[in-house]
């Protein structure tokens, strides 16, 4: 079932890129007048680029096995994604208090790089990473029985498929400005 | 005409047969819902089908068959499990503990079962019959099965006729009377009595006389043998005739569901060397519960044996409420829920906190039964294997087959769970490479003066205590270690050391070692008469032993021999007369000068009492779990080879996970061999507390880099002693990755702060949303606001 969803979701979504993706890409938020487009301190810079770049690795890694293999996570695999979940959850939060201003949904960015598409995408990321990491957290401690346990990888699987669609819609929109 | 009379005889006659099968099956009735046990108040009837009269002194044994069979389908219990073991296509199910069939002679133990279980041979592949198999395991086997064969022309060394079948016994399992004995019955069973062993253990009656001991000719309708009332006495039975009233008949207190004590006599497995009051039991058992609330039965005597995939295996849904998950949490299938959990007041785990991963991959069993994994495995002995549990004058327990748990190993379901595991162990004949084992009467001459080392000292030893003045006994003392003969006419491994310059046989009296002969200068022109007399009746002795070997009893004392001339008359005479010095044996010249040693002279060449091969067998065997050493492998082996004519078999001994053949050069040599691989089982019980489970406490009792239940090694041992053994670890029994359960281990050492990290990232998200969250509802009320305003 999981694996239909995932399928049907990731299709869905780069068709969405592919058939849309300069539309969205031109739709800026809050206002018609788009700002200068400025660069990143160097420091926040590596930590987006270590955020995306975990997120992709554990989008490999989780998604590889679920759809393409047809089981869950095992033997290696479960220890690099372990590892890059930490880095990603990490990442992520610093991230998201650094750019919290620039994805605001309020007004224009401060380096006006951002469509409203992409803006709505980062928030989804992160409230689908909020998701993420609590469930391998809930499902760390003695909290959860068999039944909770499971409900947790489902929100697990959910949440990492939302934001496996945001992202592919954000990196499909990313560079498609005019 | 003729053939339409045919015809309608026929068809009458199928009607009758069919009425008949139909009235047969009547006779049994529905359980009518009472859940009393009615009162067996019953007369006794025996294998004829005769009403037995007790105070009859020619009296037969009771039959079950018909006894118990006259209100009891007995057709159809004996297929139950317990009984259809040999049956054609059998259930298989899943693998269990076969039968060990175990020769500590010849250094055999070789796993035995009819339901084609992994690494087990069928009774026939071993070269039992259904006699010498009844013979060899029934002293654990309710009866029925092969018990219940007939003469074959197939099998000639058979004795059904003077044993009778071997019948169900009903009573050893659904006695409720303290009188039930299956000691007596294993002991019935060892002197053929098979017909005479369900009244013997019940304790309806005593058994005197041996099946065993008649003469082939003697049948039980012949009655007592009048020729002989001392050694081969007939079977008969004296019934206990106060427990029979006027009718004949006798009150049986018979339980429905049999009581605990009579499954474990054949399903007891004991920690070796473990006190009874260390072991906790099961956890069930503890709780009041009996082996036959979950291990229950119908009329059909299909015991339910509780694993998970049981109901698959038998087309049976309602089997699996009887394994573990059934009973806990319940199981469902297509068509509904098909066993309700908590049943039998069972609590439902909630298993807090474990990947449900671990649900997936392990039984049950593998974190709740079995001792705890330590870095050794547990060495246990089993009823079946070992056969703990037989009291009675002579010692039953034997400390081989070497069994040993848990091994947690992938088993036929594909999940890991806790298994007993033992390594076959046989002499083999190895044609067109197929692997066939030898029995112990095809090694009989292949083995003679190289296997029993130890008996063989014991009995040259036996031979010299002839009694001494001051109640000495005497022992055998070599390297520093002195070995006493025992009841059984083995030797046993004293506690006390011996001085580096004693050796050989002497006298033993509180731990203090002598001479067997008092001192005596033998220098001296005159000796002590005393002395004379002790040496003259010890060669005496020595010279009426009848395992002697060629060559007449001697003793030396310096350079003086002593023996006895044609006379019986003690001669004595200079050393290098009497003997080649330069054939002299090693052991001699390690005799100090002063020292009393004895031996065999033969054409001037002087032997020890006991040859070099078994001394060093005795040292290396006596006082461990081995029987056999290399070098007596390597003889038997070339024996084998010196016998086959034909010269083109092949033979091996398979031992400890390995099999041993003798090369060109003459010396052992070990190849691993699908044949040598070891047969492992399942194990359930005991079942330890909720609070005793793996990964109750802390996760890395399994995942650490050097927790036993991955890395724990299993190292296989057998009969003989030898350092090629099979060894390996858990991970390769489970087809895990050695190195992802290291790194996986040591990502345990940094979990706390791998969940410090992500809380922390979380806190930090929940902030950030929170935040804009507060300041989405911000605007929202200033817009709510405006709007009011305008």
């Amino acid at each position: 079932m999981f694996r239909a969803l995932t399928v049907i979701s990731v299709v869905a979504a780069i068709a969405v890129v592919v058939k849309f993706g300069k539309q969205l890409a031109g739709q800026s938020a809050g206002s018609s007048v788009r700002p200068r487009i400025g660069r990143y301190p160097l420091i926040e810079a590596l930590i987006a680029f270590v955020m995306w770049a975990s997120l992709l690795v554990l989008i490999a890694t989780g998604f590889l096995g679920a759809t393409m293999l047809g089981h869950a996570l095992s033997g290696f695999t479960t220890l690099i994604h372990v590892g890059c979940g930490a880095v990603f959850a990490l990442s992520l939060a610093v991230l998201a208090v650094f750019r919290a201003e620039a994805y605001s949904l309020a007004g224009p960015d401060t380096f006006g790089r951002f469509s409203l598409v992409q803006k709505i995408c980062f928030w989804v990321i992160v409230i689908c990473g909020l998701g993420l990491i609590f469930s391998v957290l809930s499902a760390m401690f003695p909290i959860l029985a068999t039944d909770g346990q499971h409900m947790a990888t489902r929100v697990h699987k959910l949440s990492a498929l939302v934001a496996l669609v945001a992202t592919i819609i954000y990196a499909g929109t990313a560079g498609k400005r005019n | 005409m003729n053939r339409l009379i045919l015809i309608v005889i026929f068809l009458v006659a199928v009607s009758r047969v069919s009425v008949g099968a139909e009235e047969a099956s009547k006779k049994f009735h529905e359980w009518t819902g009472s859940r009393t046990i009615p009162v067996h108040r019953i007369g006794l009837t025996d294998e004829n089908g005769e009403g037995i009269v007790p105070q009859y002194k020619q009296s037969m044994p009771y039959s079950p068959s018909k006894t118990c069979g006259a209100c009891h389908d007995y057709n159809k219990i004996r297929h139950g499990w317990h009984f259809n073991y040999a049956e054609k296509d059998t259930l298989k199910g899943r693998s269990g503990q076969p039968w060990i069939w175990y020769d500590e002679v010849s250094g055999m133990q070789l796993p035995v079962s009819g339901r084609n279980w992994k690494n087990t041979w069928a009774p026939s592949e071993a070269g039992l019959t259904p006699w010498t198999f009844i013979k060899t395991f029934a002293r654990n086997l309710p009866g029925g099965g092969l018990g219940e064969s007939e003469e074959s022309p197939d099998d000639p060394a058979a004795r059904w006729n003077l044993s009778g079948k071997l019948e169900i016994d009903c009573l050893a399992c659904h006695n409720a009377s303290p009188a039930q004995n299956h000691s007596e019955w294993v002991k019935q069973v060892a002197r053929e009595n098979f017909r005479w062993a369900p009244t013997a253990s019940a304790g309806l009656g005593e058994i005197g006389g041996m099946a065993s001991r008649m003469p082939s000719s003697w049948t039980v309708m012949q009655g007592p043998n009048l020729d002989d009332t001392q050694y081969a006495i007939a079977p008969s039975v004296t019934y206990d005739t106060k427990r029979f009233d006027r009718k004949k008949r006798m009150l049986f207190d018979i339980s429905g569901k049999p009581q605990d004590r009579h499954c474990l006599f054949c399903h007891s497995v004991a920690e070796h060397g473990k006190q009874r009051k260390d072991v906790d039991g099961d956890i069930h058992t503890r709780a009041g519960m009996n082996c036959v609330e979950c291990h229950r039965n119908g009329v059909d005597h299909m015991v339910n044996r509780g694993y998970e995939t049981e109901a698959r295996d038998r087309k049976d849904l309602s089997v699996a409420a009887s394994s573990c998950r059934g009973c806990h949490l319940g199981v469902d299938d297509e068509k509904g829920v098909a066993a309700m959990g908590g049943r039998l007041g069972s609590p439902a785990p909630k298993h807090k906190g474990i990947p449900p991963v671990h649900f997936d991959k392990l039984s049950c069993t593998t974190c709740h039964s079995g001792p705890w994994p330590t870095d050794d495995l547990v060495r246990v002995r089993t009823a079946r294997a070992n056969r703990i549990g037989i009291i009675g004058v002579a010692n039953w327990t034997t400390d081989l087959p070497y069994i040993v748990e848990p091994v947690f190993m992938k088993g036929e379901d594909g999940k890991i769970a806790p298994h007993r595991v033992t390594w076959p162990s046989f002499w083999a004949r190895i044609e067109s490479d197929k692997v066939r084992p030898l029995t112990p009467d095809a090694l009989a001459q292949a083995g003679t003066n190289v296997f029993e080392t130890p008996k063989s000292l014991a009995g040259i030893i036996a031979a010299m205590d002839i009694g001494d003045p001051t109640n000495g006994k005497p022992v055998f003392v070599n390297s520093g270690k002195i070995y006493s003969v025992n009841v059984d006419k083995g030797l046993d491994l004293a506690s006390a050391k011996a001085a580096a310059d004693q050796s050989g046989i002497l006298l033993c009296k509180n731990g203090a070692l002598s001479s067997l002969v008092a001192a005596f200068d033998p220098a001296a022109e005159q000796m002590d008469p005393n002395v004379q007399v002790r040496i003259t009746d010890l060669l005496k002795a020595l010279a009426a032993y009848k395992a002697k070997p060629d060559g007449v009893p001697v003793m030396t004392l310096g350079d003086k021999v002593y023996q006895l001339d044609e006379t019986a008359t003690l001669k004595t005479s200079s050393l290098k007369d009497e003997v080649d010095l330069a054939k002299l044996q090693s052991d001699f010249l390690k005799v100090p000068a002063k020292s009393v040693a004895w031996g065999w002279l033969r054409d001037k060449k002087l032997s020890p009492i006991a040859p070099d091969f078994v001394v060093r067998s005795v040292l290396e065997t006596v006082g461990t779990s081995y029987t056999l050493t290399e070098e007596q492998v390597v003889m038997v082996l070339k024996n084998l080879a010196t016998s086959d004519k034909s010269g083109k078999t092949k033979y091996a001994y398979v031992c400890s996970g390995k099999m041993f053949t003798v090369d060109q050069g003459g010396r052992l040599s070990a190849v691993d061999h699908a044949a040598a691989e070891p047969v492992a089982w399942p194990l359930a019980h005991d079942i330890r507390p909720a609070k005793q489970a793996l990964g109750a406490a802390k996760c890395t009792i399994c995942h650490s880099v050097k927790s036993p239940f991955f890395f724990g090694k299993v190292e296989a041992a057998g009969p003989m002693k030898t350092a090629a053994v099979q060894s390996k670890q858990m991970f390769e029994l489970q087809g895990q990755s050695a190195n992802f359960h290291r790194l996986f281990g040591l990502s345990f050492l940094v979990r706390s702060m791998f969940k410090t990290v992500i809380f922390g990232a979380a806190c930090l998200i929940g902030l950030v949303l929170a935040l804009y969250a507060l300041l989405a509802l911000n605007s929202l009320t200033k817009f709510l606001g405006s709007r009011e305003n305008k």
